[in-house]
């Protein structure tokens, strides 16, 4: 078939499109006689097509096509269990850029016997422009947990159930929403206090700090409690905060080896012009969390976007009411713990 | 019982083809160290019930141009082989040493540690899952090394999940201190006799205290090392 392109019935402009020695800066507008000829190629194409052309062929055709006829070409590649998955992954592509049933049933009559990376292509298509009559045949489709393909899988029935308007196939809704477990937080005692800043000692980074207003939660299973500085212990911790960069608290967590509470970040805080800048970071200088407080009605909202690289995920909003109180609203997205890492092995023949 | 150089290498290490007996069977690849070496001995103990470590160097570079010098390299073998000794003593080998490092500008935050820096460093690395990460770093700030008492088997669990240990310690005392921490992951908890492998802890401060005679185990603490996770079948 490769010889196609270069037979006389090919109209010429679309063979200089077509041409491997060429770079492709634009997709011309062809007429009707031109989109046959191209169609006609790309459904005749077999397991000897040159990918290049074909692969252009395609994206020309989706440029300017977007017909049964074509949607049927196009299914036809993606089909073809000679052609190479590249090949049909390209297609796939370009079904997902043609919306409607008919691309639709295109994808999913190769959805169940592709082969894994295959799939993967359809899904994607599927959840630019899958119509609910998708919805079943993506859900059923079986997959290893905690694959990419699992995970497309859950993704594409997300995105065609939310553009139904129906509700997201139980579950399926953790590819795009993330289930989040809520860390129950509350107010820690004054004597509790006292007795972990007595314990951070010479790790409190030379910080006063109040038992006042302290807060605790537990995180994987670790007690954390939150100390605030002692310019912030009454109704002007706003104001403090407004008035210059400071070490605003520390947050503690207890070692259980060490039999003690030790400092597990340094809460830093800027005043800007609207609000107030925080970073939360470890002993070690590894910036943790970053955000701010943001003046609203009700004194100030906080939010802060966890960047630290390992670790389970933690979503922290909180307020500093107008009387000074804080409050923390935690959750956690445990299953999106971000990987470890393995470091570099050694060459052992010449370390 | 097999002595075989080849076929120990082969069965119980997965290393084949042209060896060396001092890199492939003891795992020692930084060189010569002052220790007698006992090659039946050593295959008499990996092959039996074992255990294998991952060995991290914090902050080291190719060609010792970061912050590990080969002086310090060859410590951490001397402190495995006095390990492997002390851990004789229960009848628990130690087989298998994967090297792993983290480069200089990776281990910028972990080159000193305290108790929570040795926490952050276990959570953001971890070697291979058949072997327990220790992790060699220069310098420990609260103490010589941190462990997890009984360490979970799942290195994504959560907590400590690694011995960090602080280089800077004599030969012997660096080996001490490995077996020591190593012990702690093993389930081991502080001892009540100063020459017990794990000292004591005196004010009940979670350290617990050590010296050149620490080398002593009991039948009870070698069972409890035995039934850890961590020990592997004979092979």
């Amino acid at each position: 078939m490769a010889n196609d392109v270069k037979e006389p019935r090919m109209p010429n402009r679309i063979s200089r499109y077509l041409a491997p020695d060429r770079t492709l800066f634009g997709l011309p507008r062809l007429d009707s006689a031109e989109i046959d000829s191209l169609r006609r190629f790309v459904q005749q194409a077999g397991r000897h097509a040159p990918a290049l052309e074909l692969g252009r062929a395609m994206r020309m055709l989706v440029a300017n096509d977007r017909s049964d006829a074509s949607v049927a070409a196009l299914a036809r590649v993606l089909g073809d269990a000679d052609t190479t998955a590249s090949l049909r992954a390209q297609a796939a592509a370009n079904l997902g850029r043609i919306a409607g049933p008919a691309a639709t049933k295109g994808l999913l009559a190769a959805l169940p016997d592709a082969p894994a990376r295959t799939q993967i292509a359809i899904l994607t298509a599927l959840a630019r422009v899958g119509t609910q009559d998708a919805l079943a045949a993506v859900t059923r489709l079986t997959a290893p947990p905690g694959t990419r393909l699992a995970d497309m899988r859950d993704f594409a029935a997300t995105l065609i159930a939310v553009r139904a308007g129906i509700d997201i196939p139980k579950g399926a809704q953790n590819a795009v929403l993330p289930k989040t477990t809520a860390i129950k937080t509350r107010a820690e005692t004054a004597k509790t206090a006292r007795s972990v800043i007595t314990a951070l000692a010479d790790a409190g980074f030379d910080t006063a700090l109040t038992p006042e207003r302290a807060l605790s939660y537990t995180c994987e299973d670790t007690k954390h409690v939150v100390l605030f500085a002692e310019p912030l212990a009454g109704a002007r911790a706003a104001a403090a905060l407004q008035r210059h960069s400071m070490i605003a608290g520390i947050v503690a967590c207890e070692d259980r080896a060490a039999h003690r509470f030790v400092a597990r970040y340094i809460i830093v805080t800027q005043p800007e012009r609207a609000g107030v800048r925080v970073s939360l970071v470890t002993p070690n200088g590894a910036v943790a969390f970053v955000g701010g407080l943001t003046p609203d009605e009700d004194g100030q909202a906080l939010r802060l976007s966890d960047i630290a690289a390992t670790g389970t995920p933690l979503d922290v909003t909180g307020r500093l009411h107008k009387d000074g109180a804080f409050a923390l609203d935690l959750r956690t997205l445990t299953d999106r713990k971000r990987p470890k890492r393995t470091g570099e092995a050694v060459d052992r023949s010449n370390p | 019982m097999d002595l075989s150089i080849r076929d120990t290498c082969a069965d119980c290490l997965n290393e084949t083809g042209s060896l060396s007996v001092r890199r492939d069977l003891f795992g020692y690849i930084y060189g010569n160290i002052d220790r007698e070496l006992s090659v039946r001995d050593h295959i008499e103990r990996i092959r039996g019930r074992s255990i294998n470590i991952c060995v991290f160097l914090v902050g080291h570079e190719p060609g010792f141009n970061g912050s590990f010098t080969q002086a310090q390299a060859l410590r951490i073998q001397h402190a495995i082989d006095l390990m492997r000794e002390i851990y004789a003593q229960a009848d628990l080998g130690v087989r298998r040493i994967y090297w792993r490092y983290i480069n200089e500008t990776d281990a910028a935050p972990y080159l000193a540690v305290d108790s929570g820096g040795a926490t952050d460093l276990t959570n953001a690395y971890s070697g291979p899952n058949d072997g327990i990460d220790v992790f060699w770093v220069q310098d420990v700030t609260d103490a010589g090394g941190w462990s997890n008492s009984s360490g979970p088997c799942n290195k994504d669990a959560k907590g400590r999940t690694g011995a960090v240990l602080q280089v800077g310690n004599s030969d012997d005392f660096a080996g001490i201190l490995l077996a020591h921490e190593v012990g702690h992951y093993l389930t081991l908890r502080h001892a009540d006799t100063i020459t017990n492998l794990m000292g004591v802890d005196s004010n009940n401060d979670g350290i617990g205290e050590l010296d050149n005679n620490s080398r002593d185990l009991t039948q009870s603490q070698a069972d409890d090392m035995h039934d850890s996770c961590w020990a592997r079948p004979p092979c």
